[in-house]
Formats: C-alpha cells, sequence, structure tokens
C-alpha cells in the first residue's frame, strides 16, 4: 500500500465508546468491532487525516517506535479496516 | 377485556371505547377494514408460535419515521393498524380471531413494535424483578433459565417487573426500566402470556445491575463475574429485542450509553434446582 494514499471511513459506519474500549458498528452488515486504546487513536488519526503519510507522521508524535514499525502497523490497520468494510480507498 | 388495574409498559389500555382522557393510555379499536393504502415495504419476521406475522410500512424502516402508518398482520388471526399515533391502534378480525389470541399479540408483539418504531423505549430480552427498589435483569442465551430464575425470585417476594421484554429508557444520564406486563410464564405454552402476577411493579424503576446467565455443571460453584468492554457490549447486543432497524444510529448510541451506565456480570448457574437459593442468595447479597 503506498503512503500516499488517502483514505476515507465508511459514513455508514458509528463509533462509541464503552468502558475502555472503542466499539464500532458497520450498519450495512450490522457487524460490529472493537478496538483498543491504541487502535482508537489510529482510527482517529485517519478519520482526521485521511493521507496515509499525514497520519503516519501524526502517530511518530503519538508513539515512540520506529517508522518502519508504525508504517507496518498502519498498512495493517488499514487493510483490516477496509476488509471489514469499514473504509475505502 | 384487560385488567385496568395494571399498566403495560407504562400504559394503560383502552379496548373499544370512543375516547379517554387519560393522557397514559393506549386506545385499541376495531375497525371493520383496513383503509387501502400504499403499504410498500414488507418486513417478514420468523415464523413466530407457527404464525406468519409481517410488518407492513410505507417506506423502509431505515428512513422510517413516527407519525407514520403501519400495519401489523398475524395471518388468518388479527391485523393491527396504526394511522400515526401509537396511542390510537386499531384491529381487525381475520377468520380465526378470538379476543384472547388478540390480546396474547397486542401485548406481547405489537405494543413493544409501536414502541420501538416510535422510538419511546429500547427494548431488552430479560427476566426482570425488584431488589432493594431497582430493577435486577436476567439475560442470556435461549434455554438459560431466565424465566425459572425471574419465577424463583416472586416466590421469595419480589415485585415482577418482566418476564419477556422489558422496555428501558435514559433520563439524566441514568437508565430506567418501564414494566412490562403482570404475565409471567415459567413453562413453555403457545400463544400463551402466562400467570397474572399479584405482585407486579407498575412504575419506572432504575436499572441496578443486569446478569448474564451462564449455564454450569450441576456441581459448579456460583460465581458472579464483571464483563467489560466488548464482551458487555455483546451481551446487551444479544439481549436486543425489537432491533427492526430503525432509528439505528440513535439505538447504537443508546445501547453504549446503557452499556456504560449499567454494571453487567456473568453468574454460572448450577443446573440443578435444587441450587438455585444458592443463586437467589448470590444475587440478592451482590445488590446490597
Amino acid at each position: 500500500m503506498k503512503l500516499d494514499t488517502n483514505v476515507e471511513i465508511s459514513p455508514n459506519v458509528l463509533l462509541q465508546e464503552v468502558d475502555d474500549e472503542t466499539i464500532l458498528l458497520n450498519m450495512e452488515s450490522e457487524e460490529y468491532f472493537s478496538l483498543n486504546e491504541i487502535g482508537t487513536i489510529f482510527y482517529e488519526l485517519l478519520q482526521e487525516h485521511k493521507n496515509l503519510e499525514v497520519v503516519l507522521q501524526e502517530l511518530q508524535n503519538h508513539f515512540d517506535a520506529p517508522k518502519e514499525q508504525l508504517e507496518r502497523d498502519l498498512t495493517a490497520f488499514v487493510k483490516t479496516l477496509e476488509e471489514k468494510g469499514l473504509l475505502k480507498q | 377485556m384487560t385488567n385496568k388495574r395494571y399498566t403495560y409498559y407504562g400504559y394503560k389500555l383502552v379496548f373499544d371505547e370512543s375516547s379517554n382522557a387519560d393522557l397514559k393510555c393506549i386506545n385499541i379499536n376495531e375497525i371493520s377494514s383496513i383503509p387501502l393504502t400504499d403499504f410498500s415495504h414488507k418486513v417478514n419476521f420468523h415464523t413466530n408460535q407457527n404464525r406468519e406475522i409481517s410488518l407492513y410500512t410505507k417506506s423502509p424502516l431505515e428512513t422510517f419515521t413516527m407519525p407514520n402508518e403501519w400495519l401489523f398482520c398475524v395471518e388468518g388471526v388479527v391485523s393491527f393498524l396504526c394511522k400515526g399515533d401509537t396511542q390510537k391502534l386499531y384491529y381487525k378480525k381475520e377468520l380465526h380471531y378470538s379476543d384472547t389470541l388478540m390480546r396474547y399479540w397486542l401485548i406481547h408483539i405489537v405494543l413493544p413494535i409501536a414502541l420501538t418504531l416510535d422510538a419511546s423505549y429500547y427494548f431488552l430480552h430479560t427476566g426482570s424483578v425488584n431488589i432493594n427498589n431497582k430493577a435486577v435483569l436476567f439475560t442470556g442465551e435461549s434455554y438459560t433459565g431466565k424465566s425459572t430464575l425471574t419465577d424463583y425470585f416472586l416466590k421469595k417476594g419480589h415485585a415482577l417487573v418482566s418476564d419477556d421484554k422489558l422496555a428501558t429508557f435514559q433520563r439524566d444520564e441514568r437508565v430506567y426500566s418501564q414494566p412490562s406486563h403482570p404475565f409471567h410464564r415459567p413453562y413453555r405454552a403457545m400463544e400463551d402470556l402466562g400467570i397474572e402476577s399479584e405482585n407486579f411493579h407498575t412504575h419506572e424503576l432504575e436499572i441496578g445491575a443486569l446478569y448474564w446467565l451462564e449455564p454450569a455443571k450441576a456441581t459448579d460453584d456460583v460465581e458472579i463475574k464483571e464483563l467489560k468492554g466488548l464482551k458487555k457490549f455483546e451481551c446487551l447486543r444479544y439481549a436486543t429485542e425489537m432491533d427492526l432497524g430503525v432509528n439505528q444510529k440513535k439505538r447504537f448510541t443508546y445501547l453504549t450509553q446503557l452499556a456504560n451506565s449499567v454494571k453487567l456480570y456473568a453468574i454460572k448457574v448450577p443446573r440443578d434446582l435444587q441450587r438455585l437459593e444458592e443463586v437467589y442468595a448470590a444475587i440478592t447479597t451482590h445488590n446490597r
């Protein structure tokens, strides 16, 4: 996946916090998913910035981890969201 | 036809009378024919009590809002019509009509549908009783003993809040139950509301706790463990009744607010009726 890609969270996705988790509901499929605190940060940055390169820069500000690892985690996260119909490029 | 001492999901039911000044009542009047209306959207329910039942609306439920007309049909028995006002319902007798069947379908299904469509309540499938002036809810998968446990609490003198569908709502960041109806059915029977309880709690109650019943071996200990996060949400979602696809965003928000407002516990219930007293003691002690 190229980093100069813009992504968009599906408008059919609803998000609410329950305890320390974020619950996502895909209204089309009626499936729901849970994000932990780190996943929630990834998700909110994608929602705000859309461009993966910008999101990666923001992640570097949030986490003390090598850029390569954050990039791998980000692309894997985006791929999972895409597969679940929660996000599109 | 129906005992006026009681309320049904917070409303008095008034049958075949022209008007009633009571604001918290639902009037149900007979009509001889259903007006020709373009009910172009049909929701088929699973066969219920061996009857075909369907809900008809003029727009898809995803975009449905009240006031709006809807029609609910129990094939061959009775049809219920709403012309836009939930507090004025109409019924039309079909070939196999009886007052008993009409009453069953009205109380058991039609009123929860009506009060879901107009967003009055969020319904949960739970047994519920009054413990120390809080509604305590029992839910779980089929055949986990919700009604049996509810019945045990009734025999111990606790007031019934609901034996099946519980109306819930939020006010001032607290979640309340609106007692459903005075019937409980600690047995399985077709098109049967059950036994009328003399000890029915008739007013709204704050929800104190919700227990997810987990069947355990007859020799296992009774254990209570709090559930959080996704697991808690999943249990509440499973317990959701009347999920018609209407008001999806509002209902999802409500469900998460419910999850954040009410404690939910998994309780291991040994498969031995002789040990219900232990389950009863564990729950009452837990809610002191």
